[in-house]
């Protein structure tokens, strides 16, 4: 079963195929769900609402090519997740300037040779609206401009927070290489 | 600098790229379940639908009662008047006279009357016995029913009794089958085995028989049909003095056993088949206080259903379900059994005769019902099912309840052996 023809049937609510697609975009899912949400507790509830969502309007989704599946199915749990996050009322969190650590210039944050589960891990270990916005930025590819339409702050404030966000994330990747 | 940053961003979204979480185990059989729901919602529908099953029974067998009754004891007695106004030779006492039949069409002007009891009279100098009824119901419109002399039993006639004979052929027994109570009551002395359900047709024929034949009436239709023609008899004496007299029927509430066999196609349909065992019997009483006669008729038919349910509801050990199917039934054996009970002096026993009842066409029926079932292993369960049934007239000459109320009400009981999908 290709892509398309797996949306169709899921299209048609068959049973079988939804499994299928539930075991094929599943992790992923979830990746994005862990990387909203922050702990996989709240993801796992985020990534049960999602596919309900997905498989109940499923109608919605017209294929548009190989990998637009995939995208929808993320944009989808991406809209579910920021729900989730607006439901809380934590994406205007503020962490104070003062808490910023500093960066050396001298310290790139490169990213080689870090496990992946370790970048989620200092993902997640962001306050929540950093980590938001960080979200949108980067695996959204958002503009400030979108990303503050979205959660109802500031361009300013998005910008700030993605800054704020990167920095944190730099410093902990520094700190893991030095360990290393 | 600011490029560097973009790059590690684009360095970020590309190594993240392909990472996934291990999605949890139980995920999926959660989403089914409750993507299922929309499904789910149906057995609540279909509780409703039970709830308006049960209800619509409820309404079906009340009404059916309330119109059973209800006879046209009214009507019945409005009729039984004004036969009485009708002259009443007294004179008859010939032969010929002996052998009138009184069809119950000639007094009715309703000829869809599909049992028309019959009356004779037969006046005979000696001891003679008038009274009769019988009904039939080969053809619409008459009867048959004779008398005949205590002393003089004919020689077809099949009576396992003393010195009365009477009888009943496979036409007159179609009360048989009938299965309710109903209480009837008509002035008169006319007896007969009504077995009717519906009140319009009981009326025909019922005559009362004040002191005599009436064969003014009589011999117009049933000239023909002398003593030797007819050979179904059913002779009460005591009918003949006009005195008020009495008849009730009882029916009993016919309960269908059953053995049955269900293979489960999916958790919720099933389909089924199986060997059922249904008694239909009822009493009729006739006649006076002092003298009267009873009848008891027994038919046992044993059928095969064929059957889907559906599920409504189920735990470990109790389920509810909906059924619907057809069944067919064969009669395998039927009797009447006739008593006499009287105080008079020409007719001093008590007796009993049973006759043999028989059926030859098949009984196709349509069902719908609601069971439950308590489970005593996974496999076998007994069940209860009160349904509707609609019966097909099986073109037999024994006009059963069946017949006359084709939609009907009756409760199975059984037990049954569930095969697993």
């Amino acid at each position: 079963m290709n892509e398309a023809e797996l949306a169709e049937r899921c299209g048609k609510a068959d049973n079988l195929a939804r499994k299928q697609l539930y075991e094929l975009y599943a992790p992923q899912l979830m990746a994005i769900c862990v990387r909203y949400a922050g702990d996989r507790e709240t993801a796992q509830d985020i990534l049960h609402d999602g596919f309900l969502h997905i498989f109940r309007s499923f109608g919605q989704f017209t294929y548009k090519g190989e990998g637009s599946l995939r995208a929808w199915l993320s944009r989808v749990m991406v809209n579910e997740a920021l729900g989730y996050l607006r439901k809380k009322a934590l994406s205007c969190q503020e962490v104070a300037v003062e808490q910023l650590p500093d960066v050396p210039d001298d310290e790139d944050g490169n990213l080689e040779q870090i496990p992946q589960s370790v970048l989620m891990q200092f993902i997640r270990e962001l306050p929540d609206g950093y980590r938001t916005v960080f979200n949108l930025y980067v695996f959204e590819e958002k503009g400030h401009k979108e990303i503050a339409a979205m959660l109802g702050i500031t361009e300013h404030t998005s910008s700030s927070q993605f800054y704020r966000a990167k920095t944190l994330l730099m410093k902990k990747i520094n700190d893991y290489r030095k360990r290393i | 600098m600011k490029e560097e940053k973009d790059k590690w961003i684009d360095n970020f979204r590309n190594r993240m790229k392909d990472y996934s979480e291990p999605a949890p185990a139980d995920l999926w059989d959660r989403l089914e379940e409750e993507l299922d729901e929309p499904r789910k919602v149906i057995p609540m529908r279909r509780r409703w639908e039970a709830v308006a099953a049960v209800a619509l029974l409820a309404v079906v067998s009340s009404l059916t009662v309330l119109f059973w009754q209800s006879p046209s004891a009214d009507y019945i007695e409005r009729q039984s008047a004004e036969l009485d106004k009708l002259p009443q030779p007294d004179e008859l006492r010939t032969e010929p006279a002996m052998a009138q039949i009184l069809p119950a069409a000639s007094f009715s002007a309703d000829r869809q009357a599909k049992e028309t009891p019959v009356v004779t009279i037969a006046d005979e100098p000696s001891s003679v016995q008038t009274a009769i009824a019988a009904e039939d119901r080969n053809d619409k419109e008459e009867t048959i029913v004779e008398e005949q002399k205590a002393e003089q039993p004919a020689p077809e006639m099949k009576k396992r009794s003393s010195g009365r004979s009477f009888y009943s052929g496979a036409n007159t027994y179609a009360y048989a089958s009938t299965r309710k109570k109903q209480d009837k009551k008509w002035s008169v002395g006319l007896s007969t085995g009504n077995g009717t359900f519906s009140s319009s047709a009981q009326m025909d024929g019922y005559l009362s028989l004040p002191g005599g034949a009436r064969n003014a009436l009589a011999s117009d239709s049933y000239a023909a049909q002398n003593k030797e023609d007819i050979d179904k008899v059913v002779q009460f004496a005591n009918l003949a003095e006009g005195e008020e007299g009495q008849s009730d029927v009882k029916y009993h509430m016919p309960v269908t056993v059953g053995l049955s066999f269900r293979w489960q196609l999916t958790d919720y349909w099933a389909i089924e088949t199986g060997l059922t065992y249904t008694q239909l019997s009822s009493e009729t009483r006739s006649g006076a206080k002092q003298n009267n006669y009873s009848w008891e008729d027994k038919l046992h038919y044993v059928g095969i259903p064929l059957k889907v349910n559906r599920t409504i509801w189920e735990n470990k050990r109790f389920e509810v379900y909906a059924s619907a199917g057809g069944a067919v039934e064969k009669c395998v054996s039927g009797k009447q059994t006739v008593m006499w009970n009287t105080a008079s002096a020409v007719i001093d026993d008590s007796e009993t005769a049973e006759t043999d009842i028989k059926v030859k066409p098949l009984q196709w029926s349509l069902s719908a019902a609601a069971g439950a079932q308590f489970k005593i292993t996974d496999r076998i369960g007994i069940y209860a099912e009160p349904g509707v049934v609609y019966y097909f007239d099986d073109g037999s000459s024994v006009n059963t309840i069946r017949k006359e109320h084709p939609f009907n009400f009756n409760v199975q009981l059984g037990l049954r052996l569930t095969l697993p999908k």
